[in-house]
């Protein structure tokens, strides 16, 4: 008689951050040996995935050692130490070049962490590199395959495109190279690749986070985000990076107390209807979002259909007022001087935004505030509000206008605009690719998207697999 | 099917003529040398003037508010207010 052999156990890149985090403070995983594991799922994928631009191994592997040797100490500094993180590329990180993507920073070291960076070394996280972005974490929407680095590509179909900014925020996290991510978000770069890549992509009330030491893109619009598996991951980065007051210094609480909570007598807005400007979602979002609708219900939530009091589109005009004029102001002198060696998406953004009026700039930020005071006054009275994220299924590089509409035809500005904090979320699969929607919260009320967003994830089966590209 | 009116804004102001595709090579040349560009190239300038009129265009998309007192929302940080 033979004993069947015992299963192999799960490589530890698969387990999530809470499951990691739990097995490192009882002593049965070592950083080290998370470490490894993660770079050798990056050794296995990323030739074909591009999400990194730098793999900074012996750093984090002396990371890892020095986790290990506290927590052996008996100096275990919270949840996140000794888990394996990776930063898009516009993140200042002291002695790592910070290229954003750009032929015109390949040099650039920065002597300094970004304040994000700094917070997670501080609990104890291991920094493993750089991630990819569009140029300067920016663009026309396009995909041009210009710059001194591959696009990263979309770990479910490598075939297509994560969506931008954030690229290789989305891509390390969906297939395993990375515990967690930071990205940025001006008008849907955390959001957008999230969804692309089927992960969780959060954005906080604006203040909650500093944005010290990332390349700036847009001053009255950037925002940091967190790229993880799963909600509760997503919850426990949070929580680290904002301590226990955020960065304009409102109390922050804790997010991860928040999962596991019931939404039974939540009300909750959904907006169902892109309005006018905007096409209908593709066929597979529209069932994936009605079906995730129904498990938000079968929880107990209940819901009340409500339209926006400006539409998306409208809100993507404001947008494209804002961002290339801002984006034109601060990157000026590249403009004036490196024009030629910029890839297309960047350049064209900033002469586009060289020739917008003050006029029209005024007055993009003028409806800012009516959007803003109009979605503060529909969510009232409700906990959240969830609506579509993207309106398309992620696109195959290189082809237009596909890819453009990817970035713009979505439901993200509105609450760029109003500075409402917002999760992105996987909410099933069609013929392989992920689908997506949004929780939009009030202001200051992550906690509320946290519950929701746990809820909805512990109902459903889409967390089961990572990518495997 | 629960509904909320919109805010008070008054309509977009009248759209320049779709048709009119931007200046020609030389206005916009021009337009960029008055404004520190003139460096630029001139495939560079090419495609500046292709983007004018769409710009324009959606420059006078936006709504404006009917209240003069209805500012334009706060724009900047003090970066060392977040620093950590």
């Amino acid at each position: 008689m033979t004993v069947p052999a015992r299963p192999a156990a799960p490589p530890p890149w698969t387990l999530t951050l809470a499951e990691a985090s739990a097995r490192v403070a009882r002593g049965e995983l070592s950083p080290p040996a998370l470490l490894e594991s993660v770079l050798a799922r990056i050794e296995a994928t990323d030739d074909r995935v591009h999400a990194y631009i730098r793999v900074a191994a012996a750093q984090a592997r002396e990371a890892a050692a020095q986790a290990q040797a506290e927590i052996a100490a008996g100096r275990w500094r919270g949840p996140l130490h000794g888990l394996p993180f990776a930063v898009k590329d516009t993140y200042d990180v002291a002695g790592l070049p910070a290229t954003a993507a750009s032929r015109l920073r390949l040099d650039h070291v920065p002597a300094h962490d970004a304040a994000l960076v700094a917070r997670l070394k501080s609990a104890g996280a291991v920094l493993v590199g750089k991630l990819a972005t569009w140029e300067f974490g920016t663009g026309n929407a396009g995909e041009y395959f210009d710059l001194p680095f591959p696009p990263a590509r979309n770990p479910w179909d490598i075939a297509r495109l994560t969506g931008g900014s954030s690229t290789g925020a989305g891509a390390a996290v969906a297939t395993g190279m990375a515990g967690f991510a930071l990205g940025s978000d001006t008008t849907g770069s955390v959001r957008l690749p999230a969804a692309g890549t089927g992960t969780v992509g959060m954005i906080c009330t604006p203040g909650r986070l500093p944005l010290d030491g990332i390349l700036p893109n847009c001053w009255s619009l950037d925002i940091p985000g967190v790229f993880t598996w799963t909600v509760e991951d997503c919850a426990i980065v949070m929580d680290a990076l904002t301590g226990p007051q955020d960065a304009a210094g409102h109390p922050a609480g804790s997010l991860r107390r928040s999962v596991g909570r019931s939404i039974a007598g939540a009300r909750i807005a959904v907006v169902d209807d892109p309005g006018a400007g905007s096409p209908r979602p593709d066929a597979p979002l529209e069932r994936g979002f009605e079906a995730a609708l129904a498990v938000l219900e079968s929880l107990g939530a209940t819901l009340v259909r409500v339209r926006l009091p400006i539409p998306a589109a409208e809100c993507l005009a404001a947008t494209r007022m804002i961002g290339p004029a801002e984006s034109a102001a601060i990157h000026e002198r590249e403009l004036v001087e490196h024009a030629d060696r910029m890839g297309f998406a960047l350049r064209d953004k900033l002469l586009a935004g060289s020739l917008v009026r003050a006029v029209d700039y005024l007055a993009a930020q003028r409806l800012r505030r009516t959007v803003a005071d109009g979605i503060d006054t529909l969510l009232r009275g409700f906990d959240a509000l969830v609506t579509y994220g993207t309106l398309h299924l992620p696109p195959i590089a290189g082809v237009e206008p596909e890819t453009s509409a990817f970035t713009v035809d979505t439901m993200y500005t509105p609450f760029n605009l109003s500075g409402h904090p917002s999760l992105s979320q996987c909410t099933g699969f069609a013929d392989g690719l992920p689908l997506n929607w949004q929780i939009v919260g009030n202001r200051f009320d992550e906690a509320s998207i946290v519950r929701i967003a746990a809820a909805y994830e512990a109902a459903t089966p889409w967390r089961r697999e990572r990518a495997q590209p | 099917m629960a509904s909320r009116a919109g805010p008070a804004v008054s309509a977009t102001p009248a759209l320049p003529d779709a048709a009119d595709d931007g200046p020609d090579l030389a206005e916009m040349t021009a337009f960029a040398r008055r404004h520190g560009l003139g460096g630029l190239a001139p495939e560079h300038l090419a495609r500046m003037r292709e983007l004018a009129a769409p710009v324009a265009r959606f420059g006078m998309q936006i709504r404006r508010p009917a209240r003069k007192d209805e500012a334009p929302a706060s724009e900047f940080r003090v970066t060392g207010a977040t620093r950590a």
